[in-house]
């Protein structure tokens, strides 16, 4: 499934531990069995992804409530 | 599911049948939509809607006497719509569009006589292949003069084109005799004789008037493959050969296919509809009476077509927000939560369906047929949770809050201060103990002044779980509170909540129980007069509950004696959204049903149900509960328009309200809960934020705790905002921060998910909502 999302602003986050900026890297997400590709913001170094807002309350929600329908 | 279940709803539910206008058709046809395309402005589309029950419309648009005007609902009020003047309309203003000539079948048929009924049937039947031979018994045209008193000569010319362009044929019949009805019957499948045509003579052709008698159904006669149209003496002599034709046509279409002309035509018949209509609210309106008859204008039609009640039945579409949510009523809904319930593959497109009802019942107290919509959601849910389909997300959040109002540090029961036992028990509710903390002490209080004798219970009785349809939880809930009741000497249970009252009666039948309403009413007043003009609401769960809408009023008549009724009460009352849980698995339907149950007081609102009233105020309503009267807090006019508590102050309040009885009433003094770690500051405006999403703010002070021991996941160069997460339970929170100098966490934002994505803190936790998750986190009180 290609999940990209387009202009996500992560202007000014660096991973926390690594120091490290963050790029966009495609991501295992999973929910009720069920995982797909998605592209988040994530360290460069370590791979720690974040879930921005728009993000959560966005298109997740729609995949959340759909996969619960399954 | 079983499909009973289904036909028990769809059975009950008649939204579908047709209106009287339509049942009492001979021909059926659907004038309520042709009234509504032509509304529309589009009668192409009535046509369309026309053709399918009128057979040769372009025609017999002209002729209809119609039937169905003194049927039509406006008959007792002014007059029944016009409707063969709108389908005049239809027939003047649409193109008829040439049917495709079919190649010859060899089923032949003879008509005897040319009038209506004969060129319907020729008409209709030859399209589907089937000829038709036209036998004149006289003069061309003598035939149809009736028909040209109404209709032009134009249109009876390109019917007669069209019959010809058809393959169908004229013959002039010898002398009408015994022999030459022998002769085509030899010769053709069947015989149609057109009494309609006054040169037709059926003695001359030796048919006896027993022979005569026409079959209502298959238009057939006596005499073997001899169909009938009925002579120009009939009443409503067009419409009767209309239905001569299409009747003969349906028999002779089963016939050469080798079907009994009678098989499956029990819907044919005119019969009275099982549709109920309202119509307490329509106003009489005279019919128009067009300039020329013949030639109706289009805003004559539209007048007409503006009388049209457009029957249907609305009796639970009008009083329930769910059933209109959904664009559909419950016959429909029926069948698409069935259909959900079965899914095996695919998505479950109707689970919104199910889990938006309130289960509050009015729909079957509505609706004239009894239909349950609530009955059946309660066993689709039983099932969705049973076969594990149940969405986790819709009814976590109130079985989270069910949880930790009956965990160890929220719940508990004490028999009366200094007895082992006591005859009765207060059991509040949990809703209304995190609602109204210190009225409801004082409500004790006063119990126990008094009437003596009155022990404390606080906990959730377990109505969510109910309402979700989780047995296994439900069941659970009840043995806790059934095991304290049994072991304290069998106290009778005092309910404030009319919820609780349901989940008791339901579950804990073998509990004795009184309300709380009943009870003050018999005690000495709390309270002083009040002189407010209020509007009593019913609660939902109090709906069957005769008794304690009684004693309610008897209270108000007492402390507000200038309370007013709701316009939908008793039996009839609304549900503020919150019944069944439909506001957490839809929390704009619930909210519209807020708003739509508040439109029915004038004055402020007064509900003996909390959470009734919380969410009255959350649509900027004033109103109050009960108690707020009965013990007022200050002022009350304030109190009226005061917000509810928020879900973080609901659970703080409930701890608290343990606190505080159990150091006034039992000298128990609980430890003071330890104050979070770090001073987190959360902005005013992310409350409500929070409230939609359901964060609590302990949700953030997991998330801050993490981040100040293991440091942020994130931090921001430009801002200087730090990002962390967790996963307590099967939701992720992100908090963004900011530590000011003074060592204080000030929160900028805050957002959660359910998905997974790798690496944050605590994956892999799961709700606490489930039996085995009731038992780890103490179920006990
Ligand atoms: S009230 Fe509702 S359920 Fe009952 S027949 Fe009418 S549409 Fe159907
Ligand atoms: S009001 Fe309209 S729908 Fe109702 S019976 Fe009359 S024509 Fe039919
Ligand atoms: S919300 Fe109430 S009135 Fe509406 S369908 Fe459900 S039980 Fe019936
Ligand atoms: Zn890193």
């Amino acid at each position: 499934m290609d999940r990209k999302i387009p202009d996500i602003d992560i202007t000014g986050w660096i991973c926390h531990k690594c120091q490290s900026p963050l790029t966009m890297v495609q991501v295992n997400v999973t929910y009720m069995g069920a995982s797909f590709e998605v592209e988040l913001p994530s360290c460069a170094q370590c791979g720690l992804t974040m879930i921005p807002e728009f993000l959560a309350f966005g298109k997740m929600l729609d995949v959340e409530k759909l996969l619960e329908d399954k | 599911m079983d499909k009973a279940v289904l036909l028990a709803l769809e059975d009950r539910c008649t939204y579908e049948e047709p209106p009287a206008c339509q049942s009492f058709c001979p021909l059926h046809v659907d004038a309520r939509a042709i009234v509504q395309k032509i509304l529309e402005g589009k009668p192409a589309e009535a046509r369309k809607t026309l053709d399918r029950q009128m057979p040769l419309a372009q025609l017999a648009g002209w002729l209809c006497e119609g039937a169905c005007r003194e049927r039509c609902l406006r008959h007792g009020l002014d007059s029944g719509v016009n409707l063969p003047l709108l389908e005049l309309y239809v027939i003047q203003n649409s193109k008829t569009i040439k049917p495709f000539p079919m190649p010859a079948s060899s089923n032949k048929v003879a008509a005897l006589g040319s009038s209506l009924g004969a060129l319907v049937l020729a008409s209709e039947l030859s399209r589907k292949g089937h000829k038709v031979t036209i036998y004149l018994t006289g003069p061309q045209g003598g035939s149809l003069l009736k028909v040209l008193e109404r209709a032009p000569e134009t249109v009876l010319a390109e019917t007669w084109d069209l019959i010809h362009f058809l393959g169908n044929s004229i013959e002039t019949a010898p002398a009408q005799t015994p022999e030459f009805l022998a002769e085509l019957l030899g010769q053709y499948r069947a015989v149609f004789i057109d009494q309609g045509d006054p040169s037709v003579s059926p003695s001359a052709l030796g048919l006896t008037a027993e022979e005569l008698v026409i079959d209502p159904v298959t238009s057939g006669s006596l005499r073997e493959n001899v169909y009938l149209a009925p002579p120009s003496s009939v009443d409503r002599p067009f419409l009767a050969a209309l239905v001569a034709g299409k009747a003969t046509m349906g028999s002779l279409d089963r016939f050469f296919q080798g079907v009994k002309p009678n098989v499956a035509r029990e819907k044919e018949a005119v019969f009275p509809t099982t549709l109920m209509v309202d119509i307490s609210q329509a106003q009489p309106e005279e019919a128009i009476d067009p300039v020329n008859p013949f030639e109706p204008t289009a805003d004559e039609i539209k007048a007409e077509a503006n009388r049209c009640l457009k029957c249907a039945c609305q009796a639970c579409l009008a009083v329930c927000p769910h059933l209109r949510y959904f664009k559909g009523y419950p016959k429909k809904y029926a069948r698409e939560m069935y259909n959900n319930i079965i899914t095996a593959y695919g998505i479950r497109t109707s689970n919104i369906i199910i889990t938006s009802c309130l289960e509050c019942d009015l729909c079957k107290e509505v609706c004239p047929n009894g239909a349950d919509v609530a009955e059946f959601v309660r066993k689709a849910r039983k099932e969705m949770i049973d076969t594990n389909h149940m969405p986790a997300a819709a009814h976590e959040y109130a079985l989270e809050d069910l949880l930790s109002a009956n965990a160890p540090d929220t719940a508990f029961f004490r028999s009366a201060p200094n007895q082992e036992k006591s005859e009765r028990v207060f059991f509040p509710g949990c809703q209304l103990v995190a609602a109204r903390t210190e009225t409801v002490l004082k409500a004790y209080a006063h119990l126990n002044q008094t009437l003596g004798s009155v022990g404390l219970m606080s906990s959730c009785c377990g109505a969510p779980a109910r309402w979700s349809g989780r047995s296994g939880l439900t069941s659970q809930v009840a043995k806790t509170i059934r095991h304290l009741w049994a072991e304290n000497g069998e106290p009778v249970f005092i309910l404030a909540c009319p919820s609780c009252q349901l989940f008791f009666q339901a579950e804990l039948p073998e509990i004795k129980i009184m309300s709380l309403w009943d009870v003050l009413a018999q005690l000495p007043p709390p309270a002083p007069v009040q002189s407010l003009a209020l509007t009593l609401h019913d609660p939902c769960a109090a709906r069957y509950d005769q008794a304690l809408q009684k004693n309610v009023r008897r209270l108000l008549t007492v402390f507000a004696p200038k309370f007013t009724e709701q316009k939908f009460s008793g039996r009839l009352t609304k549900c503020c959204g919150y019944g069944g849980l439909g506001a957490h698995a839809n929390e704009p339907l619930g909210f519209a049903f807020a708003q739509d149950t508040v439109a029915g007081g004038a004055a402020p609102l007064i509900s003996y149900c909390v959470m009734c009233r919380d969410r009255f105020s959350q649509t900027g309503a004033a109103s109050l509960h009960l108690l707020d009267i009965l013990f007022p807090e200050g002022d009350l006019p304030a109190v009226m328009k005061r917000a509810g508590a928020n879900l973080t102050e609901k659970r703080d309040n409930r701890r608290l309200f343990r606190r505080l009885a159990l150091s006034a009433f039992w000298r128990e003094e609980e430890p003071m809960p330890t104050p979070p770690p770090h001073e987190i500051v959360i902005p005013d405006q992310l409350w409500a934020k929070m409230e939609k999403r359901r964060v609590l703010r302990s949700d953030i002070e997991s998330v801050i705790a993490e981040a100040a021991k293991n440091g942020p996941l994130f931090f921001n160069q430009i801002s200087g905002h730090s990002l962390a997460n967790l996963r307590p339970r099967q939701v992720t929170f992100w908090v963004e921060y900011e530590k000011d100098p003074a060592g204080r966490f000030i929160v900028h934002d805050v957002w959660c998910h359910r998905m997974v994505a790798p690496g944050s803190p605590g994956e892999g936790a799961e709700s606490p909502a489930t039996l085995e998750g009731y038992a780890r986190t103490g179920g006990r009180v």
